[in-house]
């Protein structure tokens, strides 16, 4: 499922997906706040957020099955990720030998919201992640919905991450400000925001091209 | 007038309205109070005829003839308790080891007494010392002044036993002589400020204390005993030697207990507590708590002692009343504690003892006596100072006149109709009264001499805002000559005419509306100044069309917007008591993600302006991960990688505050000598640190001779080649010793030596900067022919000198190229000169200097903490090298030094604060460095002053002092790279000169190291003003004194000290400037 180029009548499932992401996000948080546990939090959102777009992508924007081989290349990739975002959270200050699988908690999530939506559209190439996220000018170079929706959502859970470090050290005493509760909270919090912003930003597009039809 | 001299004139109107600023805020937030000059004599109005007892003591009867007060300096009342829940053999080394009191309390329990002595902060012996024989509060200003301790002037216990005609005698601590001179009749002193002595002071007051007890002659004796204390600075609480010298004090406090007669009274008191590392000065439960044991051999007091587990707590004021009363002198003028009630309970001479209601009486008379002294003293402070609120004052009095009412009621109705049923519960009524009176009127002095001029901090705020604003302003138009000359005669004039101002405030002692009326004069001037420039501004660019603006780019492209936002995030941090605490994290969390952003930004600069290739399907397959990691276009993400793991290793290196409650001490803190358990431990970091100070040294010389700038026999390349690594031979010898036993350590004399020969050859290597900064080295003509043999001069190490000479003859080509198309005389066949390291002529200085400077703070800091200078040095040749980086992709060839690289350095420094082991707080101040390399019996209080400022504030050096690297480093670095690569980048054309191009083009090159230094001094005077303001602020908040004034004083000291180092870093810049011109010139004239 890698290097699908995508035209821009993706817009509309694009728009869906964006949408049911954010939904499930809420619900999840919803449905976690009684009795809260971060690290099955985070386990079972990876499990349906990835069941989900990998239903979405293959059912909406038709993926060729043919392209499922690269599937594994993908999972390593995530995986290989994840142990990038572990690290730098541990270079950040993170404890290196104790709650290690808390932080591999974050890492991973990190990786399945920043890398995996990318990893799953652009494949792992370095030429269309450095277009992506170094050479698209937001406002002036087109470009889908998908890769849109992939560029805000991605950098925006990462600055979510980064701003959830800020009430660790504050002397509140709550139980959130524990790390990486606040940096999962905040990496949620990022991603949602990138999707909406996405989705406003592909309506606006939208309504003032009007040149392609929602589905 | 030239450049240079304008921009010391602006570097120095600056630095002075800052200082100004700095000083008039702390005239007015660290708080004082009035010295009331009265002395109490034996006949003051409020004591009854009766009362006079002539020989037997004033005011009251006095209960004991002689009193032997022994301070154990440091003694924690943990140290003093007996635990008796602990089983044998399982205590810490400092429990359970003073038995004696344990024993007497058992035995004897009404001749003895164990209190908790709770101190007033700030917890540093000269502060305690003042109210421990005045009874007053201490303020904040006191605490800077703990070795330069003065004499006490207020009137005090001391004096006023000379006054009763009593001799005293004292022992210990030499800051008894210096507060009190000529005061006792025979003193034994001994010095206090080498905290690495444990035993001088202990041991030299055991010989003379028993001989001297039994001496007749004396009325007081004194023994102030410092090993505790020592023990804590050096070994902590928790080392065994702890227990030794307890113990110590033990068979002391027992055989002092021994020889005293039934007229004696001893008091055994510490004062102040220690934290778990053995530091004092702030205010936490462990400092201020400290032990008090009353003991006589005769009954001290009719109350049934209380359960050893609570004993009770008083205050450290409270004993200079109790002790007067019970000595039978007046109470000093100026006390305000109060008596501790139950020793006045019994008093053998009336017959009192048998009634209980006499004894009542006896106390209550005491507590009048000591209330009454207070309303005097509140009175006299009242008609000197409008501190006092009024009506508060007024209840006060009005609490007092109704029990004073009461008490004579009271005795008119005893004198007529005896004892009777009530009146104990009425006397005891009043004894509350009394009790509650004295406890408000200390509360009251206690909020008020938290009182701040808001006039002073506003003002100081407000200078420190106005030099930022010069500054910026100044920023602004440093760009080019025309500029920089306009804005020249504004700035001047303003900020002349603000430090005139400053200089008026300060020396005339500043009354507020003088100085509001000044201040306003000064506003409106400075604002008309502005205008009139604006306006002129704007008939020039009328004039001419050139209104750009290029260095406005520097500062608003998206990491100079990160820049500034980090900087603002930092700056807000200040507000935050939470943020202060953990400032170490924040810091190096703004630090790295800096650099993140920084290296992104490289990244997908240079991922932009690479064309986009087509790939095909075919080779889209083909993805070779190690291909894509071997890249050079990964550059500034692998320094980035390596620069956050430097900083995340340097965390290893930090010391926690007491607020940091998850903390745990580093190792590398803690002295070598106390790995007592652990040899191969020891060892191990022992070598570690010798490894990390020996690297950056190679690189030292590796850099040097690559770039030909340790050719010749010159002062400066000698020292470098030879004084430099003496130098570390020496600091590991030196650390070698530091494993050794302390005792053992004490009687070498090579402990001093050998510091000193570090200091000695370091200070060469300075002068030989100063002297002639140029590292560069003609070749003699003879040798030219020979090219490539080896010469007796340069035999060793061929290919590289090849290489250089190569590089070098290369550069030097270009050079006379260059000359000759100025005009010169033209001639193709005409010699050239060779010269080695002129390519890096301005940065080899800058390096050398650094070097030796990084040693001596290397010395300073320790054999634990060094290594983490060595990460610092890392990180700043990764931050240089991600900068030329930048230079080569962005191809940009201007000199201007973006915003956020400045920011860059300005945040390495204010983590590498954290990482080489300090707090902003007191006790993490390392006084050990004063005794890096001297006994410790100073003269005078500079030169340890300065070792122990060098070894708090090094990171600040080290990294200041490399900033003007981040000019030169692109130059020369760039130009290898160009040449490696040939012709087919030219983007650089001057590249190949190396750092020549900065004399080629001096006006810019003063510019711009101008600009470099101006910047970076803007981003620490942001903090300081994020400091400063939270202070003012916060001036009410309960952590006040713990964490934002202490951080604010760090921060104006660390602000200086940036200050003064830009200044010296920029001024060698200079300096190799000029010499570089006259050598120029020179050779010029031989051709």
């Amino acid at each position: 499922m890698a290097g699908t180029t995508l035209k821009s009548s993706s817009t509309g499932p694009a728009l869906l997906l964006n949408v049911l992401n954010v939904l499930c996000i809420i619900l999840f948080a919803y449905f976690t706040y009684t009795n809260f546990n971060i690290l099955t939090f985070v386990e079972i959102y990876i499990i349906v957020s990835v069941i989900i777009q990998v239903l979405m992508l293959v059912s909406l924007f038709n993926v060729h099955p043919r392209k499922i081989s690269n599937v594994m290349e993908g999972i390593i990739c995530w995986i290989g990720s994840s142990l990038v975002f572990h690290t730098i959270a541990v270079l950040y200050g993170a404890p290196l030998f104790s709650s290690v699988s808390e932080t591999f908690h974050l890492a991973m999530l990190l990786a399945t919201t920043a890398a995996l939506p990318g990893l799953m559209v652009l494949g792992i190439r370095k030429e269309e992640w450095t277009r992506l996220f170094f050479k698209t000018r937001i406002f002036s170079s087109p470009s889908s919905a998908l890769e849109i929706s992939i560029l805000a959502s991605g950098v925006c859970s990462v600055l979510g991450a980064w701003l959830g470090a800020f009430p660790i050290p504050l002397d509140w005493d709550r139980p959130w400000q524990v790390w990486p509760i606040s940096c999962v909270i905040g990496t949620l919090a990022g991603y949602s925001c990138g999707l909406i912003f996405a989705t406003c930003f592909i309506l606006y597009q939208n309504m003032k091209g009007s040149k392609s039809k929602l589905f | 007038m030239g450049l240079k001299a304008r921009m010391w004139i602006l570097f120095i109107l600056i630095s002075i309205i800052h200082a100004g600023g700095i000083l008039i805020f702390i005239k007015g937030f660290l708080l004082k109070r009035s010295v009331v000059l009265k002395n109490n004599t034996c006949h003051v109005d409020f004591t009854m005829k009766v009362d006079n007892h002539e020989e037997e003591g004033c005011w009251m009867h006095r209960r004991f003839q002689k009193a032997i007060v022994i301070i154990i300096d440091a003694l924690r009342f943990d140290f003093a308790y007996y635990n008796t829940s602990i089983i044998k053999g399982q205590e810490l080394p400092f429990e359970n080891k003073l038995k004696i009191i344990h024993e007497k309390l058992i035995h004897s329990p009404q001749k003895s007494r164990l209190y908790r002595f709770i101190a007033d902060p700030p917890t540093t012996t000269l502060q305690r010392l003042k109210g421990l024989t005045t009874g007053s509060l201490p303020t904040f200003v006191d605490a800077g002044s703990n070795f330069a301790s003065s004499e006490i002037t207020e009137d005090n216990i001391i004096d006023q036993l000379r006054r009763q005609q009593k001799s005293i005698v004292q022992m210990g601590d030499d800051t008894w002589e210096g507060l009190f001179p000529n005061r006792f009749i025979r003193s034994y002193p001994f010095p206090s400020f080498n905290v690495k002595d444990l035993h001088t002071v202990d041991n030299g007051i055991i010989k003379n204390l028993i001989p001297e007890l039994k001496k007749s002659g004396w009325d007081m004796l004194i023994a102030h005993f410092l090993g505790v204390d020592h023990c804590g600075h050096r070994f902590g609480p928790y080392h065994p030697v702890m227990g030794e010298k307890l113990t110590q004090m033990n068979d002391v406090l027992r055989s002092v207990i021994k020889t005293m007669d039934n007229d004696t009274v001893l008091f055994v008191l510490g004062d102040h507590g220690m934290t778990r590392t053995g530091d004092h000065g702030g205010d936490s439960k462990d400092e201020v708590d400290a032990a008090l044991f009353v003991y006589s051999p005769s009954k001290l007091t009719e109350t049934v002692a209380p359960k050893l587990e609570d004993s009770p707590s008083v205050s450290q004021i409270d004993l200079v009343p109790t002790m007067s009363l019970l000595l039978g002198v007046p109470v000093p003028f100026s006390n305000l504690g109060m008596i501790i009630p139950e020793l006045f309970d019994h008093g053998p001479w009336a017959q009192a003892g048998t009634s209980e209601v006499k004894q009542v009486f006896h106390k209550i008379k005491a507590l009048r006596l000591n209330a009454h002294q207070v309303k005097e003293y509140l009175h006299a402070y009242s008609l000197i100072s409008e501190d006092f609120p009024k009506h508060q004052y007024k209840d006060l009095n009005t609490l007092f006149s109704l029990s004073e009412n009461e008490l004579q009621r009271l005795i008119m109705n005893i004198y007529h109709n005896g004892e009777h049923e009530d009146l104990l519960s009425r006397l005891e009524k009043l004894e509350t009264n009394y009790k509650s009176y004295l406890t408000n009127v200390r509360g009251m002095c206690q909020g008020i001499w938290a009182k701040f001029d808001t006039t002073s901090m506003s003002l100081g705020l407000f200078l420190t805002c106005f030099s930022i604003g010069i500054t910026v302003f100044q920023l602004f138009h440093t760009n080019s000559q025309e500029r920089f000359e306009v804005a020249f005669w504004t700035s001047t004039a303003v900020s002349g005419w603000s430090s005139a101002f400053v200089a008026v405030l300060w020396f005339s002692l500043m009354e507020a509306k003088t100085a509001i009326m000044l201040g306003t004069m000064f506003f409106g001037f400075s604002i008309i100044l502005i205008v009139g420039f604006i306006i002129y501004k704007l008939m020039m660019a009328r004039g001419s069309e050139q209104s750009s603006t290029p260095s406005l780019s520097g500062y608003f492209s998206i990491h100079g917007i990160c820049a500034i936002l980090i900087t603002f995030m930092y700056f807000c941090g200040f507000f935050s008591n939470s943020y202060v605490v953990f400032e170490d994290s924040m810091s190096s969390f703004l630090l790295q993600s800096l650099l993140w952003i920084q290296s992104t930004f490289i990244y997908a600069q240079q991922c932009g302006t690479e064309p986009s290739k087509q790939i095909s399907e075919k080779k889209r397959a083909k993805f070779d991960i190690f291909r894509t990691l071997t890249n050079r276009k990964m550059k500034p993400l692998y320094l980035a990688l390596t620069f956050n793991l430097c900083v995340r290793l340097s965390m290893n290196f930090r010391a926690c505050r007491e607020e940091q409650w998850t903390c745990e001490t580093s190792s590398f803190l803690l002295p070598l000598s106390s790995f007592t358990d652990s040899i191969p431990l020891k060892n191990a970091r022992y070598f570690f640190s010798v490894i990390a100070i020996i690297l950056p040294s190679i690189g030292l010389r590796w850099f040097l001779k690559h770039y030909g700038n340790l050719n010749g026999k010159s002062l400066l390349v000698l020292s470098t080649k030879y004084c430099i690594p003496i130098g570390m031979l020496f600091i590991a010898l030196y650390w070698a010793l530091q494993a050794l036993p302390p005792q053992v350590l004490d009687s070498l004399p090579v402990t001093r030596l050998f510091p000193r020969i570090v200091y000695v050859a370091n200070l060469i290597t300075i002068v030989a900067v100063f002297v002639n900064p140029l590292s560069i080295y003609i070749l003699p003509k003879a040798t030219m022919e020979s090219h490539y043999e080896p010469t007796a001069k340069i035999s060793n190490n061929i290919i590289p000198q090849m290489y250089n000479q190569m590089k070098d003859s290369l550069n030097e080509l270009s050079e006379n190229e260059h000359k000759t198309t100025n005009g010169a005389e033209t001639s193709d066949d005409v010699e050239l000169p060779v010269v080695y390291g002129l390519a890096t002529v301005y940065s080899s200085a800058m390096i050398i200097f650094t070097a030796a400077v990084t040693e001596i703070l290397y010395l300073l800091l320790g054999d634990g903490v060094a290594a983490s200078l060595s990460l610092a040095l890392c990180n700043i040749f990764i931050g240089l090298e991600m900068y030329t980086c930048w230079k080569c992709w962005m191809k940009d060839t201007s000199w201007d030094v973006p915003w956020s690289v400045i920011v860059l350095w300005g945040l390495m420094s204010s983590q590498y604060f954290f990482a080489t082991g300090h707090q902003a707080t007191v006790p993490t101040i390392k006084w050990e460095a004063a005794f890096t390399g001297f006994h410790g019996d100073f003269e005078s209080h500079i030169l340890p002053g300065l070792l122990i400022h060098l070894n708090t504030f090094a990171s600040e050096v080290l990294v200041s002092l490399t900033l003007p690297l981040i000019l030169c480093w692109p130059l020369f670095r760039t130009s290898r790279y160009s040449i490696r690569k040939g012709s087919s980048d030219n983007w650089n054309e001057g590249a190949d000169k190396g750092e020549l191009v900065l004399i080629e083009n001096s006006v810019q090159f003063q510019l711009c190291v101008f600009k470099l230094g101006l910047g970076y001094v803007l981003f620490h005077a942001v903090k300081l003003l994020g400091s400063m303001l939270a202070a003012a602020v916060l001036r009410r908040h309960l952590m006040v004194w713990k964490i934002f004034a202490p951080r604010f004083i760090f921060q104006s000291v660390s602000f200086i000290t940036i200050y003064v180092v830009v200044i010296m870093s920029v001024g060698l810049m200079q300096h190799v400037h000029s010499h570089l011109g006259g050598w120029l010139n020179r050779l010029e004239k031989t051709k």
